[in-house]
């Protein structure tokens, strides 16, 4: 009798638990649902606010502006551009890096890292680094965006635990007694071994420099080489700025913010697509990232 | 005998010495493999440091660091004796606090619900779901947040109407800054930081669940018994990882949040150093606030990481 009455709760409390979290889930995807539905939708509803639930007189003119919003196309070059060399540069220097740190026999080791460590927890700031981009006349140019972010030590610790809970000692016996050497281990063996990571390192650093804005709002001035993000930031705060205005003069918003305002939802999902494209094939290396990083080396 | 294992230890140390110098050798080439790691910190994390120094002098317009005159504590004095001084500091502490205190538990909620779930599938999809605004840009984030919060078109302004409310200019007020910032924060992380408890607790021993349900415990009470100490140690290293970092509050995203009709709430410390450093080039007073802030930020981590070191034995170094 006891037993089966905890049965009921235990069952009772799976259901509701399950509701709680369908909710959830539904209050997280929501945000994007409404951006989408007012992106594919006629501006009029939009701003009738009939659009809420699903999309009305679908039309996809925010696209077509959005096309021939020159700064908006020029952006996402740039971020690609950006996105793809920062990210072979972070993979360059992260990764043979993470494997020497992850050799127990190499001597002043533990100092090595603190050197890398410590620069998580102590910086130069703001104003000093932005002198020293200067002094190195780079301001203005991509490698203000790439080269001081060029290894993250956070993923290279992640990379290292990797290493060093995946590729075991006696590999590099092996390789020793077939004459190889360090080099020979890390290209034919080491590399191939670690694939996984790889793909996790190439995930987190590419999602950084696509996502990222404030450096380009620090260190480039020139518009023609804003990162989509910037661009994007610019559109969003004349936004918050104008609908504060236009409040201010009138309850009226004028036609042309009402035409901008459409293009601003199909900028967010456009700006967002790149991810979501990958998401699906790499939301599972996603997932091993925080795990490995989670088993401190 | 006690000769005997000196003399063993000194020439052991002999052959330490010597074997140290064949591994340095041994090792060139993993050095080699350092060097761009080495050079791109030196250039862009230890040459800032010695930049830091700006905090102390006046930097002159055409000359050095090292050859501007030293002004003392100048710029820090500046810096206290402001009227907004501690409005500023408030801010900072209080978006730091509240952020830290709201968002810490709710991953930890999240991942025992999302535990208890017996259906894989659903289960799966859940949490799939829930990282997804984690790969979203800040920007992306914040963008939405202002259509959504829109005065006329946001859903937020259409339902407030629906209720015989009169729209709200959330950008506007500088009591709204907070709580979007926080709102945002959980939206875009809770399922992304709930990965590592859902991990932690896939390693709980079904046996001992098995063994409490036997003995008449209920799901609720396996869970505040069982799963949630098995968890612990976790969230004591995510405890500490955060307040260690507490004050360092980054810019990027309140820089999207602020409008000219909010700064009350929206002027924490990274973005005011933005602002009259690189906005209106005061590089010595700007250097100084930002270097306050880095020291702030250090000591807490220093102080939460003695702490955790006392009470228990995770500690960050």
């Amino acid at each position: 009798m006891k037993l089966k009455q905890r049965m009921n709760t235990d069952r009772i409390f799976g259901i509701v638990n399950g509701l709680i979290l369908l909710i959830i889930a539904l209050i997280i995807v929501y945000p994007l649902y409404f951006v989408l539905t007012a992106s594919i939708s006629d501006p009029v509803y939009v701003n009738l606010g009939q659009t809420i639930l699903h999309p009305k007189g679908i039309t996809f003119s925010g696209y077509r502006k959005l096309v021939e919003y020159s700064d908006i196309v020029k952006g996402y070059r740039n971020s690609i551009l950006y996105t793809v060399v920062g990210t072979v540069v972070n993979l360059l220097v992260c990764i043979p890096t993470a494997f020497v740190l992850s050799r127990k026999e190499l001597p002043g080791r533990k100092w090595i890292s603190v050197f890398f460590v410590l620069t998580m927890y102590f910086s130069g700031g703001v104003v000093p680094l932005y002198l020293t981009i200067r002094g190195l006349h780079l301001l203005n140019s991509m490698w203000a965006l790439i080269l001081p972010g060029a290894l993250n030590v956070y993923n290279m610790i992640v990379c290292r635990s990797f290493f060093n809970n995946n590729i075991p000692d006696e590999l590099f016996e092996s390789v020793k007694i077939d004459g190889g050497g360090y080099m020979v281990f890390f290209t034919r063996i080491v590399l191939p071994l670690s694939k996984s990571i790889i793909a996790v390192m190439v995930l987190y650093h590419a999602l950084i420099h696509w996502n990222s804005y404030l450096s380009a709002l620090y260190y480039i001035s020139d518009s023609d080489k804003y990162p989509l993000q910037l661009v994007l930031r610019n559109l969003t705060n004349s936004l918050n700025t104008e609908s504060i205005q236009g409040a201010a003069n009138s309850q009226v918003i004028s036609e042309m913010q009402k035409a901008q305002q459409s293009v601003r939802y199909a900028v967010v999902i456009a700006s967002s697509i790149p991810v979501f494209l990958v998401y699906p094939f790499v939301q599972k290396h996603f997932v091993k990232g925080v795990m490995i990083g989670s088993v401190k080396g | 005998m006690n000769i005997m294992t000196t003399e063993k230890a000194a020439a052991l140390k002999n052959k330490n010495r010597s074997g140290l110098k064949r591994r340095i050798i041994n090792c060139m080439p993993l050095y080699a493999l350092l060097i761009p790691a080495i050079v791109l910190t030196i250039m862009f994390k230890y040459a800032p440091m010695y930049g830091i120094q700006l905090a102390f002098k006046d930097l002159i317009p055409g000359r050095s660091i090292t050859e501007s005159p030293w002004v003392g504590l100048k710029h820090f004095l500046r810096f206290f004796s402001m009227p907004n001084f501690w409005h500023l500091i408030w801010n900072t502490f209080k978006v730091a606090i509240v952020t830290n205190l709201v968002s810490f538990p709710l991953p930890i909620i999240f991942a025992l619900m999302v535990n208890q779930v017996r259906h894989t599938k659903y289960k799966k999809i859940v949490q799939n779901v829930s990282y997804i605004p984690h790969l979203l840009s800040i920007v992306i984030v914040i963008s939405i947040t202002s259509l959504m919060l829109a005065p006329g078109t946001g859903v937020v302004n259409i339902l407030l109407k629906k209720f015989g409310k009169e729209d709200i200019l959330f950008f506007g007020h500088d009591e709204y800054v907070l709580p979007i910032y926080v709102l945002t924060g959980i939206w875009q992380n809770m399922g992304f930081d709930a990965i590592i408890y859902i991990a932690a607790l896939s390693s709980v021993d079904q046996d001992q669940i098995e063994a409490a349900k036997i003995d008449g415990a209920s799901r609720l009470k396996t869970i505040w018994h069982i799963e949630l100490p098995s968890i612990t140690n976790t969230i004591i290293i995510m405890l500490i990882l955060s307040w260690g970092q507490i004050f360092a509050l980054g810019a990027d995203k309140m820089l999207l949040l602020q409008t000219p009709l909010n700064l009350g709430g929206s002027e924490i410390i990274s973005t005011y150093v933005y602002k009259v450093g690189l906005l209106e080039g005061q590089f010595g007073f700007s250097t100084a606030v930002d270097l306050f802030n880095t020291m702030v930020n250090l000591t807490c981590l220093l102080i939460v990481n003695a702490i955790a070191k006392k009470y228990s034995d995770n500690s960050i170094f």
